[in-house]
């Protein structure tokens, strides 16, 4: 009676799990299929994870390098030490924004010149080291969209180690005007350890809801794919059971089962990673491009996935096996269905709201986060979507139960989904789960965005923000702005100081911004303005109608000032963008006497505004280019698209990618579910076909039990998804509000993957309600 | 003249009782399937259940197997109760002492016949080669050697069955349960499956206990109990 | 079959004239075969001989004035025979009918006498299947026929006492 009973050896464990897999390798066609889809469910998620496990060598690879060429402003070395002016400039083509690096070295001593990685000698004036990328445009793009912003040669292109990326967008430019640049600064070294502009806590957290977002439906869906073919192997196990082996040997056998196609997965997903690893190489914007040898999983999480993928598969099958393991064969008539209890389900949404609520505001403008702000919001949200993964289920038992009468193929498909939802809902429970998530990201996002956006645009397209150089400062803007083809008309927008013309009236210095009023409608809201009015910003004083005034650089020579009279009648205006304060006098050039003086950049700014014809093409890269050859560090700003666009621009990118990859993922995993679900009713189906219900009753009735639970799905992840979202919004200060288009995308694919798993059982429909639909196994 | 249900019925004579069940009621839901029911096998006996469907014989069968866990009552197997064993050693019972054949669905579908057979054997630990050996043995003796490699799904019903007796008797049980065995095969294969389930048996001492509503089958039994309304009917004496 | 205990059974339903008894076993045996009047006479008097009825005297009667009763003695030769099985044979439907029936009529439960015939006929049965393994293809043929009669008997049998309710209400009617 003991001979085999007692411990277990390790040649017991070998056994039961070389039974394992001898059943799932067998079983002819029907066996190799439900492999295959295990194998691919399992490959998904594997690629995914390894996707994600890479993505911290990736940033740390191509920050490492950033570094590398990084420097800071804090310890500007001075000559006879050898140094180097360096000056970053913003720049921009077409859609693509780039930097580039105005250099300045020391003449004399060329070979002990700082030098950054990657570039053989730095460019003097006249001269150019782009990198590869920037070269092929150069050559492609029209001149006077690009290369004439720097005039001069290339003498080189910079190398892997001095890019972050290999199609990045980066050059060093040579020039002789940085030594007299306030702005400027003269380095000893390239490289700056350590923070290479850290993100913003917000940026931070819409990359851990991002990430979160995504995983969760992966996990998800892994747990469904391992569960395919459940119904067959119950049977299976059963059978094995009830000649006599014990609960453990049938969970070590299910494990057996299980290996296989989780090896199987593991292997195709590590191919896959491969491939998608690839492919992003080739394909992400030039800003965000990566090396394939960059995208190494960090060996420990590769470990782990390639650990934990198996081990939570097993998890799940033997989970599954409990009634088995209880009711060997022969117990069919099974006692009522034991009730989905709801109440400890609320439990995950209930702690995530809880942890979100108390964030509100915690990441807004002006708050002081401390550090475990995004770390609880990160639970907070996990413990919402892991609670709509929870609820899932329950909802769709408790509706499902109440559903009635209707037409045949509906009532069919609800006395399915009443018998046994379950495969059903666990291939649903991904889409809501994804749902939820991207309703939540882009919830978050839309709401950063109009938090960030940046200020009317009133009639002008593009801003430019000249530096301090002597040649930005002396420049005539209108004039050479006007010249370049397709722009239509230019305004600029000074502020300086000025004080009471009187001698010994003491007064404040004043504020005075002076420009058209098409320039002032920038700065404040005018409705009715004419040359030779005057406004001040609601709340500030305004000096007594008839002051005299001198405007300009206040310890200047006279020369450089101009007389300026209040005129009477200065009326109150409302900032045009809060956010900027404006404050003091605005006046139009009327009410001066003169032009208005050069201004001294520590005292005053420029802006210029210029209107463009929209319908030239290049013009902006053409204004650009015409900018950079009077003042190679003004900034150059399309304000029609919000500054903000461009920075979540790329944000935005990478969500589109991860928003297709989860559809995907999703579709296919209620394709998987679904076509394990027919394979193991085709019996039914035959027998229904036999006795003449119509094949598009069936069809019809397939679709009703895939989009019934999708609906439910879909409902549950619009509710839960707009609290995330709104519970984000409040956290960082934005306005909350409902974003129609993320709800229009997912309503569309959630109806299209509805299709696609519906006409996916259509040829299976096809061959088992044929002649040989009825045979016996 | 009616029969007084407290009194369990006997054993043949002279035979020790080798499963017993006492008392035993159980009820799926609402309806109670079992009432009370005794009935005891000795040991080399083939006992056959009979009555009509939802009489309780199939339920009667399956606690005394250990299958299922009745709600009142005992199942005494060698004296010990059986429900009281722990999952293991109930397990180990179904593995050296008892036997199954049922009307559908028992053998493992992705399997080969071969396979089936062995796989008591190998659940036990016995290595592979020797498992093959002795269950190719068997699958002679029974006269369906020839479906050896081929799975269960691809023979034909009355085949099935023997390669489902081939595999109860493997073991040398001390007690085959069969759950209307001949059900769904037709006359010729029904008499063959159960003429070489009753001889194989008979051959090494292994008692039966047999459902079936058909008497020809029934034939094969040394006695009947008559299972009615979830009790077990006195059983008459051969006169 | 003899008829007497069929009368014998009829009487214990309550005294009857011989007229009556015999109508009623026409009505309800008659397919079976025709009794003729002298034939329940004789079969009566020699019932009486044997103590198992008794005559209640109608003043100014000739014998078929004759009211007749049954005896404790006949009751119990009634329970006897009911409660003994009948050898089995083929072509016995029409004494298991009759025997049915009767225990209906006499308040019996109808599943004794099913369970005790079906061990009579599963005892036979299991000798027959013996002589089928041993015995020769002849043998085997001969066999086998007698079994499916046999088990078409209890068949039939089972399926009687399934209709239970339906038999007592039309029979008592």
């Amino acid at each position: 009676m003991s001979r085999g009973a007692g411990r277990a050896g390790v040649r017991r464990w070998l056994l039961d799990l070389g039974l394992g897999v001898r059943m799932s390798v067998a079983g002819g066609r029907e066996g190799w299929l439900r492999l295959l889809l295990v194998g691919v469910g399992v490959s998904v998620g594997v690629a995914m994870l390894l996707v994600t496990a890479a993505l911290p060598t990736l940033v740390a690879e191509r920050s490492d390098r950033a570094d590398a060429r990084s420097f800071t402003a804090s310890e500007p070395v001075a000559a006879p030490h050898p140094g180097v002016y360096v000056r970053t400039v913003a720049s921009q083509v077409g859609e693509q924004s780039f930097t580039v690096v105005l250099v300045q070295p020391d003449a004399d001593d060329p070979a002990r010149t700082p030098t950054p990685p990657g570039v053989q000698r730095l460019p003097r004036a006249g001269e150019l080291v782009v990198s590869p990328e920037l070269a092929r445009l150069l050559s492609t793009v029209p001149d006077d969209e690009l290369a004439d912003r720097w005039p001069g040669t290339v003498i080189g292109t910079i190398d892997a180690a001095g890019l972050t990326g290999p199609r990045e967008l980066f050059a060093y430019v040579g020039s002789d005007a940085l030594a007299q640049d306030g702005t400027a600064v003269r380095i000893g070294q390239f490289g700056a350890p350590g923070d290479a502009g850290g993100m913003p806590p917000v940026f931070v957290l819409l990359a851990v809801v991002g990430i979160a977002a995504l995983l969760l439906p992966v996990m998800v869906f892994l747990a469904a794919a391992v569960r395919v073919g459940g119904q067959a192997r119950d049977r299976r196990l059963a059978a094995v059971r009830l000649v006599g082996a014990d609960a453990a040997m049938i969970r070590r056998i299910a494990a057996g089962e299980t290996l296989v196609g989780t090896l199987l997965g593991l292997a195709l997903g590590g191919a896959a990673f491969a491939g998608a690893v690839a492919l992003g190489a080739a394909t992400v914007p030039p800003g965000l491009s990566f090396a394939v040898a960059d995208a190494r999983p960090v060996p420990v999480l590769a470990a782990l996935v390639v650990l934990a993928v198996p081990l939570t598969a097993i998890g799940v099958a033997t989970s599954a096996m409990r009634e088995v393991v209880v009711q060997p064969l022969g117990v069919v008539r099974r006692a009522a269905d034991r009730r989905r209890r709801w109440w400890w389900r609320l439990a995950f949404p209930a702690v995530g709201v809880a942890l979100l609520v108390p964030l509100r505001g915690a990441l807004a403008e002006g708050a002081n986060p401390g550090s475990f702000v995004v770390y609880q919001a990160l639970l907070g949200v996990v413990a919402l979507l892991v609670g709509v993964a929870l609820l899932l289920p329950w909802a769709v038992e408790a509706v499902v139960r109440r559903l009635g009468a209707g037409p045949v193929p509906w009532e069919l498909s609800v006395r399915w989904l009443q018998s046994d939802a379950g495969g059903a809902t666990r291939a649903v429970t991904g889409i809501a789960v994804s749902a939820a998530g991207l309703l939540a990201v882009g919830g978050l996002l839309a709401g950063v965005q109009a938090q960030l956006d940046d200020g009317p645009a009133g009639g002008f397209d593009a801003r430019v923000l000249p530096g301090a150089s002597d040649a930005a400062l002396g420049a005539d803007w209108p004039a050479h702005l006007s010249a370049v083809d397709g722009v239509t008309s230019v305004a600029t927008l000074t502020a300086t100081s000025a004080r009471p013309a009187a001698p010994g009236v003491r007064g404040d210095d004043l504020t005075v911004t002076v420009g058209t009023c098409a320039a002032l409608a920038q700065a404040i809201v005018v409705d009715d303005c004419a040359d030779g009015d005057a406004f001040v910003v609601s709340g500030g004083a305004a000096p007594a109608p008839g002051t005299e005034l001198l405007v300009g650089d206040p310890g200047g020579a006279p020369e450089d000032t101009v007389r300026a009279t209040v005129p009477a009648g200065v009326r109150e205006a409302a900032a045009a963008d809060v956010m900027l304060a404006p404050t003091g006098l605005f006046l139009t050039p009327g009410v001066l006497d003169g032009p208005v003086p050069a201004i001294d950049p520590m005292q005053g700014w420029t802006e210029v505004y210029a209107a463009v014809d929209r319908d030239s093409s290049g013009v902006i890269d053409r204004l650009r280019t015409a900018v950079s050859q009077v003042d190679p560090t003004a900034d150059v700003r399309d304000i029609r698209v919000t500054n903000v666009d461009r920075t979540l621009g790329t944000v935005r990118q990478l969500m589109l990618v991860g928003t297709v990859a989860l559809l995907a993922v999703v579709a296919a995993s209620l394709v998987v579910g679904v076509l394990d679900q027919q394979r193991e009713r085709r019996r039914i189906w035959a027998v229904l076909a036999a006795f003449g219900t119509p094949r598009r009753v069936l069809g019809a009735a397939v679709m009703w039990q895939v989009a019934i639970p999708v609906a439910l799905g879909v409902g549950l992840a619009l509710v839960t998804g707009t609290v995330l979202a709104a519970s984000l919004q409040s956290l960082v200060g934005a306005p909350l509000g409902l974003n129609w288009s993320d709800l229009a995308v997912i309503a569309a694919s959630a109806t299209g993957a509805v299709a696609l798993a519906t006409a996916a059982t259509l040829p299976g429909l096809r061959r088992s309600t044929g002649p040989h639909g009825l045979r016996a196994e | 003249m009616t029969a007084s249900p407290s009194l369990p019925p006997q054993a043949a004579t002279g035979a020790a009782v080798l499963l017993e069940a006492r008392e035993v009621s159980h009820r799926f839901g609402p309806t109670r399937a079992l009432d009370g029911a005794s009935v005891q096998v000795a040991a080399g006996e083939v006992l056959c259940l009979m009555g009509s469907s939802g009489s309780g014989k199939s339920t009667l069968l399956q606690c005394l197997a250990g299958i299922l866990r009745p709600d009142g009552g005992t199942v005494r197997y060698g004296g010990r109760d059986v429900h009281a064993m722990s999952d293991t050693e109930r397990s180990a019972l179904r593995r050296h002492e008892f036997g199954f054949v049922f009307q559908f669905g028992q053998l493992v579908p992705e399997l080969t016949c071969l396979e089936n057979v062995a796989l008591p054997l190998r659940l036990e630990g016995v290595r592979r080669p020797e498992a093959r050996r002795r269950a190719l043995e068997h699958l002679e003796r029974l006269g369906v050697a020839d479906v050896a490699g081929k799975r269960p799904g691809q023979v034909s019903g009355g085949q099935g069955q023997r390669v489902a007796v081939a595999r109860a008797l493997i073991t040398r049980p001390s007690v085959i349960f069969a759950d209307e065995p001949t059900g769904a095969l037709d006359s010729l294969n029904g008499e063959r499956v159960i003429e070489a389930l009753v001889g194989a048996a008979r051959d090494i001492g292994t008692a039966v206990v047999l459902v079936t509503h058909e008497a020809r089958v029934a034939a094969y039994s040394d006695r009947e109990a008559i299972v009615r309304d979830g009790r077990v009917r006195e059983q008459v004496m051969a006169s | 079959m003899s008829a007497s205990h069929a009368l014998l059974a009829l009487l214990e339903q309550g005294p009857r004239h011989g007229y009556d008894l015999k109508r009623s076993y026409d009505e309800r045996f008659g397919h079976f075969r025709e009794l003729r009047y002298g034939q329940v006479y004789s079969t009566l008097a020699r019932l009486l001989k044997n103590g198992l009825v008794q005559v209640a005297e109608e003043p100014g009667a000739g014998p078929d004035r004759k009211i007749y009763a049954i005896t404790d003695a006949g009751v119990t030769d009634v329970a006897t025979w009911l409660a003994q099985p009948e050898t089995p044979e083929p072509y016995l439907q029409s004494t298991l009918y009759t025997k049915v029936v009767l225990a209906l009529l006499t308040g019996r439960s109808a599943n004794e006498v099913l369970d005790v015939q079906r061990s009579e006929h599963l005892q036979l049965m299991r000798r027959l299947t013996e002589r089928k393994r041993t015995g020769d293809v002849a043998d085997r043929l001969v066999c086998d026929h007698a079994l499916f009669h046999l088990e078409a008997d209890l068949r039939w049998l089972e399926l009687t006492a399934a209709r239970l309710d339906e038999l007592a209400a039309e029979v008592r009617a």
